[in-house]
């Protein structure tokens, strides 16, 4: 059955509460991210993913029921990094000429929907949220990105770290010119 | 989606050599820790246009420099390619083999459908109206590369020609904004020049088929895929167009 449980914590140390400072503390992490990936702090950024990082976003496809298939990596993707190549891709920032960033993009992320569970590994985490993510840029060209993340969290020295992050854009063609944003 | 006119696609990838060095600046700094697009001064005089009925090619011969984006990624993948270098070389011989294959190079068939030799991408130009396009790539890889080698070039081809490639990106805004200068009334009383070393093209190169200039950097495959262009559009019936150009 699929419901919601109305709990009120009688003491600090109930599950209920564990799990509302769980959750707090994820959504702390993602009001940050949201926030450094608006401003384009792509340094501080790096800080809060892990050295293994898998960060992924499939294509999607257009196929009858039927057909459908789970995501695999081996097929297109929009991202399909690890640290070094986003860094790489980041790098492009301190050139001057990366063009469709000159003049800026004004970013907004919108995270929503954050639910948190716990994972295999008793220092990880799974996470699900769902954003939006508008784009504004010279006079008037704009664009909405919606879509959901799927994370691994890591706790490493005390704070929370992403390790893993696949993002399902509800896009099959992708309806702007390019993905100069993440996610 | 680009809200841009489909034909400066077709166009940049036909002959647009000199858009390299400034358009791709941050791109290549970024895939090569640093290393600038190679200025088109000094030129290599060897570097070619060649078109025929409006289909367009243009590129070096130095051999490598986009095979480099993959094997730098992976070195298995450079191994792969030597491998298929003494092959083609049996088949088409040592110009193609050794000096085209892998150098910085586009191509459009005309009117649409344009790839980029090395890298592995192909991609479909689609009207959706005057201006707008649909753009539409996909990544080849061989049936007999190893699977190491396959998801390299993939993934080669997502970080620089696709909506997230460092390279392709600055391309959108170079054919929107090409489209949105031309829009206006007194740009449009006036005619662009598409000169740039027309008259200097030859038929009759001794190792290269078609309309052959030398070096790269030209009007002279665009202008051609306008004539081309404008055979079609000018033309009452199928029967008037011009066989060959």
């Amino acid at each position: 059955m699929t419901q919601v449980q109305s709990t009120i914590p009688v003491n600090d140390s109930s599950p209920e509460v564990a799990e509302m400072l769980r959750w707090f503390e994820v959504n702390r992490l993602y009001t940050l991210e949201a926030q450094l990936l608006d401003d384009e702090n792509y340094e501080a950024w790096f800080e809060l993913l892990a050295e293994d990082l898998h960060y992924w976003m499939p294509a999607r496809e257009t196929l009858f029921r039927k057909d459908e298939a789970a995501d695999d990596p081996r097929r297109m993707n929009f991202y399909n990094e690890t640290s070094p190549t986003l860094m790489m891709r980041v790098s492009r920032l301190g050139t001057g000429t990366a063009w469709s960033e000159n003049p800026r993009t004004r970013y907004r992320h919108l995270i929503t929907n954050i639910a948190v569970e716990s994972a295999e590994q008793p220092h990880e985490l799974n996470a699900r949220s769902n954003f939006i993510v508008y784009r504004n840029r010279l006079e008037r060209e704009e664009s909405y990105l919606v879509g959901a993340r799927q994370d691994l969290l890591r706790r490493v020295d005390g704070g929370l770290k992403i390790a893993r992050r696949k993002i399902i854009l509800d896009q099959n063609s992708l309806t702007s010119k390019n993905l100069n944003v993440y996610f | 989606m680009f809200a841009a006119n489909w034909k400066f696609g077709a166009e940049n990838f036909t002959g647009d050599s000199l858009h390299a060095s400034w358009t791709h600046d941050s791109g290549s700094r970024a895939m090569t820790f640093g290393q600038p697009v190679p200025d088109f001064m000094p030129v290599d005089p060897q570097s070619f246009h060649a078109n025929a009925n409006g289909h367009g090619w243009e590129g070096g011969l130095d051999g490598i420099g986009t095979l480099g984006l993959v094997g730098q990624a992976n070195p298995e993948a450079m191994k792969y390619y030597e491998t298929k270098r003494d092959e083609m070389a049996r088949r088409l011989g040592d110009l193609r083999a050794r000096k085209i294959w892998g150098s910085v190079i586009s191509a459009t068939v005309f009117p649409n459908f344009s790839y980029l030799p090395g890298i592995g991408t192909m991609r479909v130009w689609l009207p959706k109206g005057p201006l707008q396009f649909e753009l539409r790539a996909f990544t080849l890889v061989n049936r007999d590369m190893p699977d190491s080698v396959k998801d390299t070039v993939r993934d080669a081809c997502m970080q620089t020609f696709s909506p997230s490639g460092v390279m392709e990106m600055d391309d959108g805004e170079n054919w929107e904004n090409a489209t949105r200068s031309n829009e206006g009334v007194v740009t449009r009383r006036q005619k662009l020049h598409y000169g740039l070393r027309v008259g200097t093209s030859t038929r009759d190169d001794p190792e290269l088929p078609g309309n052959i200039s030398k070096p790269m950097y030209s009007d002279i495959n665009q202008l051609a895929f306008y004539q081309r262009w404008m055979d079609y559009l000018a033309a009452d019936s199928w029967d008037d167009i011009p066989a060959q150009r």
